[in-house]
């Protein structure tokens, strides 16, 4: 193929051209970005604005600017201004404006057409012909950057095309000041808080704490721990859980553990923890509820227990009796466990002659005499009135049942010394022992109560053993 | 932004209503702005007559094209001429039309049009992204000058002259509601996406080259009841000689059966302009060029635009094969300019001299594929025009003959 030469000609011009608008546009970009530079870094709006009239006077040539911000949907004032006459003047919205601030950069060649400038008096104005219009949008209000000449015409479309360049820089700089704004003010709240938030590396250091977390948790001691190291040893293993779990997503989870405070104790927090892996680090918020935590714990145990013993309760038992009747019917008959069911003999005389108060005295020594007849697993309560109940897991035999029920009838035979009344109180006690006839737990009770029932009628009887849900074996005392 | 463009040979208001209602459906809702071109053949009243009644809100730019015009689709350039237009959807952009006759101060005339323009665009005092333009033949350069006036010398000016098939003053411009044959129209362009144009010559300078020592003006023959008293497109002498002389020197004797007796030399001379720097891209010169189109009795020329004692001239020289192919490099300088795909691009309007054409004329479908290869699928519409304006890259918008302009619509 045959280049003609003015074709030759026009690729040589071509070149020229690229060569002449990559010149344009890398100097173009310098500026830009050395003035955004200067407008990443103010600290406020006044700092801000000189940065920006510095950045675009780099790139556009022009007088005054100032800056508007909407002061509702339908007026701005000025935020900004290098032009005193400027500066207290109100601006209605109309189309140009609009224009502008949807991202449209107007230029106007002469102001004296535009709606907006037609509204404002000739004074304030005097100076200013043409005007450039430069919509931002890095703030939560409308905001306008707005540069002027004092000569027609002076505006073209290659200034709105650097605009339209600019802009997005100058919205970035303006949503950048707005942030770090917004980043003193939750700093402040951050501050403020009474609970103890923290920021961790993935490896658990600590990198920014508020000023509870200092007090909460700082210690002289030791430098910096992680915050594996201020969680419960026994708390870790759920917590590190947590975490992990986190890693998979930017959900936060609560989680209830113990945290060591500078004071050496342990207290219970409730941790709210975010991860953040593309961060590399993790959000804490640790509030202390250890006083309502001890409370609820106080709560719960007062529900499962016998206020006046000590005991488990009826309600505690049955939860107990249930669980290792489960456990036993699992196992298919291993381990066996037994029931012993043991009622006063003449309680209610004792009550009636002595009073309630050394009743209550004689419940309690009774109670503590059980507890301390068995062994630390097995479980003594008190269903009411004067019958308690003990179940002795993992027992190989009858044989270990009966050693309890002869244990606590030998100590019986010690009179209670009780407020000046030495009294001998004897025990009926019925025992059931778990077979796979019973299907139920309260069946296995049920065999108790009765055997116990027989004891009582019996009292030749040391205890009565129920063996079965069908028959009932009184065994002797030999 | 949506842009369609079709073409009809048919005289009829009645085709051209069709044909508005194919580029509705390639639209799929309303245009805000056509732009349509026509050999002198057709009629041009009943047309926006009844272009109005269907789409009374439309900005509509018009003038006529020498003998044809031409699409994506290919040459419209019967028996009859042709006509074709090019709709733009483009809800969030603004257009307005403004049309003056030139007489008698066509810069005056181009002030109040561009002015009309803005007005209709709902957008005055502003700065449009591109100002269009069409006007009769004969004062381009007060017009440009009239328009930089008001807007100022940066805002890019690309059209051309209206033309019409023998150079007998049949032209016309016209909107939605007027016909002239003297005005000035112009479009406010306030498009809601970028354009592109490129401004090219495509011919290259010679060795011959001198200083016009006179010039002045004169009374067009072809341009029948415009005044043309403040033209100055008579080139009277190069080098302190006659200048039909020095330029037939120049040329090897391509003009001598012109010499002492005067006549027409339009044809002749397409490939062999003269130029004038227009500026310089580092430091390879640009040329706008003049297309001498006749030989006076003193053996003066008569241009298609103007000159000025002290201008240094050039003989520039182009091929028919260049002429062919360049219309498709403009359009891809034009998208150059903004680093586009042809992807990226709406469609186009495109200004071809007349000269040019008629030089090529049974090649015109190969110019046509030069510029289909270089926008591919991109519906444009070409004119065919007796004198062009462009904006070179350095700025400056600028009038001249056998020049190229291109106007690129982004989609986005």
């Amino acid at each position: 193929m045959v280049i003609q030469s003015e074709q030759l000609l026009e690729t040589v011009l071509d070149l020229e051209r690229s060569r002449q608008r990559e010149r344009d546009i890398r100097l173009e970009a310098e500026a830009l970005l050395e003035g955004l530079r200067g407008m990443s870094g103010a600290q406020d709006k006044e700092e801000l604005f000189s940065a920006l009239v510095q950045a675009l006077r780099s790139v556009i040539d022009f007088d005054q600017a100032f800056i508007l911000q909407a002061k509702n949907a339908t007026a701005m004032t000025v935020l900004a201004t290098t032009c005193a006459s400027i500066q207290d003047s109100h601006w209605k919205i109309g189309p140009v404006f609009s224009k502008a601030l949807s991202g449209k950069p107007v230029a106007s060649f002469d102001i004296t057409q535009i709606p907006e400038w037609k509204q404002l008096p000739a004074a304030t104005v005097s100076t200013v012909r043409s005007a450039l219009h430069i919509g931002l949008s890095g703030s939560s209000k409308k905001t306008l950057l707005v540069v002027t000449h004092q000569d027609l015409k002076h505006f073209g479309p290659r200034h709105v095309k650097k605009a339209r360049r600019f802009s997005p820089l100058a919205s970035q700089a303006l949503l950048t000041l707005e942030l770090r704004r917004a980043l003193i003010e939750r700093d402040r709240f951050y501050q403020l808080s009474l609970d103890a938030m923290a920021i961790f590396s993935l490896d658990g250091a600590l990198v920014q704490q508020n000023q509870s977390w200092s007090t909460t948790f700082d210690d002289e001691q030791v430098q910096a721990p992680t915050i594996f190291a201020l969680v419960h040893p026994e708390d870790r293993a759920p917590f590190q859980d947590v975490i992990d779990q986190l890693h998979q997503s930017e959900e936060s989870q609560v989680i209830k553990t113990r945290l060591r405070k500078n004071s050496g104790d342990y207290h219970w927090f409730s941790c709210s923890i975010a991860v953040y892996p593309d961060q590399m680090m993790y959000y804490i918020v640790a509030r202390n509820i250890h006083d309502s935590v001890l409370f609820e714990q106080k709560l719960a145990y007062q529900a499962g227990h016998d206020s006046l013993t000590g005991l488990k309760n009826r309600a505690e038992f049955m939860e107990y009796l249930k669980s290792s009747f489960s456990l036993y019917r699992k196992g298919r008959g291993e381990p066996c466990f037994a029931l012993l069911f043991l009622d006063l003999n003449k309680f209610k005389q004792i009550n009636d002659t002595l009073g309630h108060d050394i009743g209550d005295e004689l419940l309690k020594a009774f109670a503590a005499t059980l507890q301390d007849v068995v062994r630390s697993n097995d479980v003594v309560s008190r269903l009411g009135g004067d019958e308690f109940t003990i179940i002795l897991p993992k027992v190989n035999s009858i044989e270990d049942a009966k050693a309890v029920g002869n244990r606590i009838r030998t100590r019986c035979q010690t009179p209670y010394e009780l407020k000046g009344h030495s009294i001998q109180v004897s025990t009926s006690i019925g025992i059931a022992m778990s077979t796979p006839d019973f299907t139920h737990a309260e069946e296995i009770i049920h065999a108790a109560d009765l055997a116990m029932y027989n004891a009582k009628q019996d009292k030749s009887l040391p205890f009565s053993i129920h063996q079965g849900p069908l028959h009932c074996n009184l065994v002797s005392n030999s | 932004m949506r842009i369609a463009t079709g073409a009809t040979t048919d005289l009829s208001p009645e085709a051209v209503l069709a044909l508005y209602e194919t580029l509705l459906e390639d639209l799929q809702q309303d245009p805000d702005f056509i732009v349509l071109f026509c050999s002198e053949d057709y009629e041009i009243k009943p047309i926006i007559t009844a272009l109005q009644h269907r789409t009374p809100n439309v900005a509509l730019h018009g003038g006529t094209s020498c003998k044809g015009v031409m699409t994506q689709m290919g040459v419209a350039a019967g028996e009859n001429g042709g006509l074709a237009m090019l709709a733009i959807s483009d809800p969030d952009g603004s257009y307005g039309v403004g049309v003056v006759p030139c007489a008698p101060d066509a810069k005056e005339a181009a002030q109040q049009a561009i002015n009309q323009a803005l007005i209709n665009a709902d957008c005055p005092g502003e700065v449009p992204s591109m100002v269009w333009l069409s006007a009769v033949p004969g004062h381009e350069e007060a017009i440009l000058d009239g328009i930089a006036e008001v807007l100022g010398p940066d805002v890019p000016v690309a059209g051309g002259s209206s033309a019409d098939n023998e150079l007998d003053g049949s032209w016309k411009q016209f909107t939605i509601e007027e016909v002239y044959n003297d005005a000035v129209v112009v479009t406010a362009l306030f498009p809601s996406t970028d354009v592109m144009f490129a401004f090219h010559s495509g011919y290259e300078p010679t060795d011959a080259k001198g200083l016009i020592t006179k010039a002045g003006g004169y009374e067009a023959t072809v341009n029948k009841g415009v005044a043309t008293a403040t033209s100055q497109r008579t080139l009277i002498e190069i080098n302190g000689r006659p200048a039909a002389e020095v330029y037939n020197q120049w040329t090897d004797g391509l003009i001598s059966d012109m010499l002492g007796s005067g006549g027409h030399i339009l044809g002749l001379t397409t490939l062999r302009p003269l130029g004038r720097v227009a500026g310089y891209i580092g430091e390879v010169p640009y040329f706008q060029l003049s297309h001498p189109d006749s030989v006076t009795a003193d053996n003066a020329l008569t241009l298609f635009s103007d000159m000025a004692a002290g201008d240094e001239i050039v003989l520039m020289r182009g091929t028919v094969d260049s002429l062919i192919t360049r219309a498709g490099r403009v359009a891809t300088s034009a998208m150059e300019t903004h680093v586009a795909d042809p992807e990226d691009v709406a469609g186009a309007l495109i200004v071809y001299c007349a000269g040019c054409m008629l030089t090529v004329e049974n090649r015109l479908g190969e110019v046509v594929d030069s510029i289909r290869e270089a926008l591919p699928g991109i519906p444009f519409l070409g004119t065919f025009t007796y004198g062009e304006q462009g904006c070179f890259l350095n700025g400056g918008n600028k009038h001249g003959n056998l020049m190229i302009s291109v106007l690129l619509f982004t989609k986005e």
